[in-house]
């Protein structure tokens, strides 16, 4: 099972990338709001792939879903969040302590860039070091083919400017 | 005349529109968006929407975007069913099928050119 949080939910770094690699089944959203969005539902459905199965949760229903299945082990499912405060909720409720994948994900009232494609605000920063200290382990990875990063470690935190060139102009797009 | 916009990963999209007009001239109402790793969806969603009310001059305007799931096809799929202006989206972007559009756009409608492209570009897919 691999958790991410990705605000681009389903497309092609997770489709290609991430479902081919890893051989996963199964695709579980993790939302409060998405089943009330008919249009985007229908777009899901259109662009999944036939032998992928697509499951769309709360957060509640993930929580206990998670609990139930915690006990048998690993199966090869892709569990997406869009939203930070939904997977804090979920992390709060379960007390979960393995890893989260970060991959794309801008907060529009936040200033402080983890990396090129992460931005979020100070009180998000604070709750990320405070599941950190718990025992979760926050990695940036936007597929399979990249070297992992530990997320708030010293060499990303507190840096102005990512170490991958990202140019000003990009930066602010 | 129908419009063009051409949404892609990176610049393929703007590739796509020098490699056409090499072959068939100028093109009008046609335009290109290059999404970035690194750019806001948020940005891609602007861009669409402004580009999409400079090309529709009445007619509609047509989205080629290049992956089936991909973000560049996800956000103009959110324009499809906007009242303001006529979109069809078609993906899988490729220079036959562009060529195919520009030649095929006049005197006809949006659905019946999105079908006439669609069609034309099964075709154009062949083991040599």
């Amino acid at each position: 099972m691999r958790i991410r949080l990705d605000e681009r939910l389903i497309h092609g770094q997770v489709l290609i990338g991430i479902v081919k690699f890893l051989h996963i089944e199964n695709i579980l959203i993790v939302s409060d709001s998405l089943q009330n969005n008919p249009t985007r539902m229908k777009l899901l459905k259109l662009t999944i792939p036939q032998d992928l199965v697509l499951t769309v949760k709360t957060v509640d229903d993930f929580v206990e879903l998670f609990k139930e299945q915690e006990s048998r082990g690993k199966d090869n499912s892709l569990i997406l969040f869009e939203k930070m405060d939904a997977l804090f909720d979920f992390l709060q409720k379960s007390e979960y302590k393995g890893q989260v994948h970060f991959a794309n994900y801008h907060n529009f009232a936040g200033n402080i860039k983890l990396t090129n494609t992460l931005t979020v605000t100070e009180v998000e920063l604070d709750k990320l070091r405070q599941f950190k200290n718990a025992g979760v382990d926050f990695i940036y990875c936007l597929t399979p083919y990249e070297k992992e990063r530990k997320l708030l470690e010293k060499d990303y935190y507190g840096k102005t400017q990512p170490d991958f060139g990202v140019s000003q102009s990009s930066a602010n797009r | 005349m129908i419009g063009f916009l051409i949404v892609t990963h990176e610049s393929v999209g703007k590739e796509l529109k020098k490699a056409l007009e090499v072959i068939a001239g100028k093109q009008m109402l046609l335009d290109y968006i290059s999404f970035r790793q690194d750019d806001k969806i948020d940005f891609l969603r602007k861009e669409i929407s402004q580009k999409i009310d400079a090309l529709d001059k009445g007619e509609g305007v047509i989205i080629f975007t290049d992956l089936l799931g991909g973000s560049c096809t996800n956000i103009s799929y959110e324009f499809k069913e906007i009242p303001e202006h006529k979109v069809k989206i078609v993906t899988g972007v490729n220079l036959n099928m562009l060529l195919d559009a520009v030649f095929e756009r006049t005197g006809k409608s949006l659905s019946k050119l999105t079908n006439t492209i669609y069609q034309a570009s099964k075709k154009a897919t062949v083991i040599l």
